[in-house]
């Protein structure tokens, strides 16, 4: 035990190559550069010559929660666009040239923000550069690409939701939660507004927010720093910077008092999430959250799997976590029961072991054993350059600094058993609670009843 | 890594995740990679008395060791009666030991911030866990113990058991999953490779723990296993390693039974119904050859030009010029004794059977007409240029060579495959898409609501089935 916790502390992440143990701070270093552009391109450099290849990740500060009622979907949808051509390079183009090349290509989008990447391998940096120059000032927005793009999104939200129950239960999860905040609706957007897409409004979220001013490039891999700088600038130089829209804050004040939804579905089992408030990423407060979280139901050994899985035997799975967004957080504790089980004993274990972090401080062991997992996860998560490019660009949206994600552990480190009482007290709060249910159109045996303070189901999201 | 992990939960691609093709493909010294060729990360094996295969991959850049071990035994090792043993045995060996409880035994594991995980595949059992370097030793007393000494008391076969009935009982939940499961159960109709690796129902329930423990003795030995150890240690570990594992008894492994692969030479649609779907599963497919013969490289290329990825015939026609998809890939999938090809792909109720008639012509094509030397090139450039990727960790290096092992190849091919693909002209794929190929040779599985697809595949006289 004591030669783990010595170990624990002298992780030190050194370029590419070895990790140096001399420390007793808790670091991670990566040998990163960061540079702004005059026209206010936010440029990470990471050199590693491990493979010859080169994860290149463009991301623009625009999410699902830029985006208002009626138009749900917007950013998703842009994100799309992008791979419909520009300027130069027509889509069918990009495709071929892509393939021709050796380059893997992809996107996604999240509540805060969208990010392209590409890996390539090294050779083929130039051209790359080209396209995405391309994409960012000279996107091709045209109407028919758009009405063949739309059928393709609605397929992608009944693939991922309609069609797919724990998709929906997530919806509604974040839709019964929030209640304020645009983290309510989905990423992809509700199926109303997908249907009813126009290309203005995405000519509009283009040229709003895909501006050099509102981008960050991360670049890793087989590269030269002083060679890629020069590129960078021969490329992205020229770009003008804009105003951005005023950021809106996305978080809520806490509910005073539980929400309630169920969902009727053709599904075997209940599956139910309770959520709490939690808070934004690099809050004072997410170290805590997390290390609860994950005391609570990470890992086979956790309250909730040992109990519910493994002594009572009444669920196939339980877990919980606390996650951050730009500007809220969720602490939540997931359950699916098994087939013909109720919920009503889960539901009552949980609610009984988010009191006991209420109540009870965690044992030493337990806060270790969750600093652990969490530091095990971060050092996981750097095992391949595009990970790491990944963990660069979203640490630097979402939190303002890439550097953040390298003092994280070290915020972990320090979280004591009355911090994590602490924030349970201040988040874990029955009266900010929201339940969300999933179950059979049967169900089986009683119906649960969700809270002792007995809410009003409303209904989830669709 | 947190952001990573946090993120996961709701990430939204954009252009789909790839249902990607069997592993091991490579590139060194290409032209791709500029200036700086690519190797493959030096690994070294060995084989101990007792059988047992050794690979050890060393890399010094993470503070990490990781262990995992393949036995090599699948659904071909168990009867058709007792269909989920196999993966019921690889569940039950964490769950107690001569020395450590249930318990016990997940206590430790995550406290060295990892998790014993034991998959069960259609011909091998993978096992591995992680920790810090400065764990390894913890890990490997824990990691050998389960693997080794397992118990299996009655009462954590019961319980697994329940698991897994409860499991089953829910695959019908999703849709994706489902339907492809549905899809391995028609396609190798029959056969070993048609069954669930989790077993039905009623076959676990009549699973007893003399079934456990006899499967156990007779597959979980070291002259089927292989074991490979990644990541930062030194020579004193390795050795710790051969010690423990060097103590293990060997005894000798009965082949399976020799089995007969259906081969198919007409188009047969099967259509399973359930109330309700919101959209449509299409899957399309045929038993292959298996990953030894001469032609699969030539395949493995063509392949990339019909459905490869998003510059592929397929996602060109069906997604982005007739929008009737998020997704569509085909695949060249390879088992121990055959290999197999498919299609799949989604679509909304009403349109289940243009989809289905438009995979079916691009399919048509393919054969008739063969791939393009410019579709030939882009196929190399895209195997070739991203197989590096595959091998960027030491333990993607060893899952590799452990896979390459399983399907009866030498290990050397990690380093070949990137040369014998640039070698292939465009003749040989031609060739070899006319010799495994046939027009109309398919079977099409379609997982959809019988109601909302009405006549639309009626052409084809689908066997319906509902879904249960």
């Amino acid at each position: 035990m004591r030669l783990r916790l010595v170990i624990m502390t002298m992780l030190i992440f050194c370029s590419g190559s070895a990790w140096a143990q001399e420390s007793t701070s808790l670091k991670i270093d990566l040998p990163v550069e960061k540079y702004t552009l005059d026209n206010g391109l936010t440029v990470l450099l990471l050199e590693d010559h491990r493979v010859p290849m080169i994860s290149y990740h463009t991301w623009y500060k625009v999410g699902s929660k830029d985006e208002a009622e009626g138009v749900t979907g917007s950013a998703h949808m842009l994100e799309h666009m992008m791979f419909q051509g520009a300027k130069k390079y027509s889509g069918k183009d990009l495709h071929r040239i892509m393939d021709e090349n050796g380059i893997s290509w992809n996107a996604f989008t999240t509540y805060d923000y969208t990010g392209f990447y590409m890996n390539l391998p090294s050779s083929k940096l130039e051209l790359i550069m080209d396209v995405e120059f391309d994409r960012m000032s000279s996107l091709n927005l045209d109407e028919k690409n758009l009405l063949s793009e739309r059928e393709v999104v609605k397929e992608e939200r009944r693939f991922r939701v309609d069609n797919n129950p724990q998709g929906l239960l997530w919806e509604s999860t974040m839709s019964t939660f929030f209640k304020k905040s645009p983290y309510r609706w989905p990423v992809i957007g509700w199926m109303k507004d997908i249907e009813k897409f126009d290309i203005e409004t995405l000519r509009k979220y283009y040229s709003q927010y895909y501006v050099p001013n509102n981008a960050v490039l991360v670049i890793a891999g087989d590269f030269k720093t002083s060679k890629v700088k020069s590129l960078i600038q021969k490329y992205y130089g020229s770009l003008p910077s804009k105003a951005l829209p005023p950021k809106t804050d996305a978080g809520e004040a806490m509910r005073t008092a539980p929400t309630f939804a169920r969902l009727k579905k053709d599904v075997q089992s209940i599956s139910f999430n309770l959520s709490f408030p939690g808070v934004k990423e690099g809050d004072p407060d997410m170290y805590a959250l997390d290390l609860a979280g994950t005391i609570l139901g990470a890992g086979s050994s956790s309250r909730l799997n040992r109990d519910l899985v493994y002594r009572k035997q009444i669920a196939l799975s339980a877990s919980s976590g606390h996650f951050s967004l730009q500007d809220a957080g969720v602490f939540m504790a997931s359950v699916t029961m098994k087939p013909g089980m109720n919920s009503e004993n889960a539901l009552a274990t949980v609610e009984r072991e988010v009191a006991k972090l209420r109540t009870t401080k965690v044992s030493a062991d337990e806060l270790k054993k969750a600093k652990t997992i969490l530091m095990k996860s971060y050092v996981d998560g750097l095992s391949t350059m595009d990970a790491k490019a990944r963990a660069l660009a979203a640490n630097e949206i979402v939190t303002g600094s890439y550097k953040t994600m390298l003092d994280n552990l070290e915020k972990y480190e320090k979280v004591t058993e009355e911090d994590i009482l602490r924030v349970a007290k201040k988040y874990l709060v029955r009266s900010y609670a929201s339940l969300v249910m999933l179950e059979p159109q049967q169900a089986p045996v009683a119906a649960p009843a969700p809270t002792s303070a007995t809410p009003a189901p409303q209904g989830g999201a669709q | 890594m947190r952001m990573n992990q946090v993120f996961a939960g709701f990430l939204i691609c954009g252009l789909v995740v790839g249902a990607g093709c069997s592993s091991s493909m490579k590139g060194s010294g290409s032209s791709w990679f500029g200036g700086s060729s690519f190797k493959v990360q030096a690994y070294e094996t060995k084989t101990l008395p007792n059988g047992l295969t050794l690979i050890y991959v060393k890399d010094e850049s993470l503070p990490k060791v990781e262990i995992q071990a393949m036995v090599k035994t699948g659904l071909r090792q168990e009867a058709k009666e007792k269909a989920g043993l196999n993966s019921l045995v690889a569940s039950l060996l964490s769950q107690g030991t001569s020395t450590r409880s249930a318990v016990q035994i997940s206590d430790a594991f995550n406290a060295l911030g990892t998790e014993f995980s034991a998959s069960a595949g259609v011909d091998a059992v993978v096992a591995n866990a992680d920790a810090l370097s400065s764990d390894a030793d913890a890990l490997l007393a824990l990691f050998a113990d389960v693997l080794m000494k397992p118990t299996f008391a009655t009462a954590e076969v019961n319980r697994l058991k329940s698991q897994r009935i409860a499991a089953l009982k829910r695959r019908i939940d999703n849709p994706g999953n489902y339907s492809r499961r549905k899809f391995s159960e028609f396609l190798f109709s029959g056969t070993s490779y048609s069954r669930d690796t989790a077993g039905e129902v009623e076959t676990i329930q009549a699973l007893r723990q003399t079934d456990v423990i006899k499967h156990y003795l007779a597959n979980y030995r070291p002259n089927n296993t292989i074991v490979a150890v990644t990541g930062r240690f030194d020579a004193a570990f390795a050795k710790k390693v051969e010690d423990v594992m060097g103590a293990w008894t060997s005894r000798e492994i009965k082949p399976p039974a020799a089995e007969q692969f259906p081969v198919t030479e007409t188009l047969s649609v099967k259509l399973v119904s359930k109330k309700g779907l919101a959209q449509a599963q299409v899957l399309l497919g045929r038993p292959m050859i298996p990953r030894t013969h001469a032609d699969y490289l030539a395949l493995r290329v063509a392949n990339e030009a019909l459905g490869g990825g998003f510059g592929a015939r397929l996602m060109q026609r069906i997604r982005d010029d007739l929008g009737l998809t998020y997704s569509v890939y085909s695949s060249l999938g390879s088992n121990q004794e055959t290999g197999y090809f498919q299609i799949a792909t989604f679509t909304k109720n009403p349109s289940t059977g243009q989809t289905l008639k438009e995979v079916l012509k691009v399919y048509e094509t393919f054969i008739n007409e063969g791939i393009t030397d410019k579709e030939l090139a882009s196929a190399k450039a895209q195997i070739v240029g991203q197989y590096p990727r595959g091998l960027e960790t030491a333990d993607s290096v060893a899952s590799t060579l452990m896979s390459l092992n399983l399907l009866g190849l030498p290990l050397s091919e990690i380093e070949a495959y990137p040369g014998r693909i640039e070698k292939l002209s465009l003749k040989e794929v031609n060739e070899a898409i006319r010799r495994h190929f046939k027009v109309g040779a398919l079977k099409a599985l379609v997982y959809a609501d019988r109601a909302a697809v009405g006549t639309q595949i009626q052409e084809f006289s689908p066997i319906v089935e509902t879904a249960r």
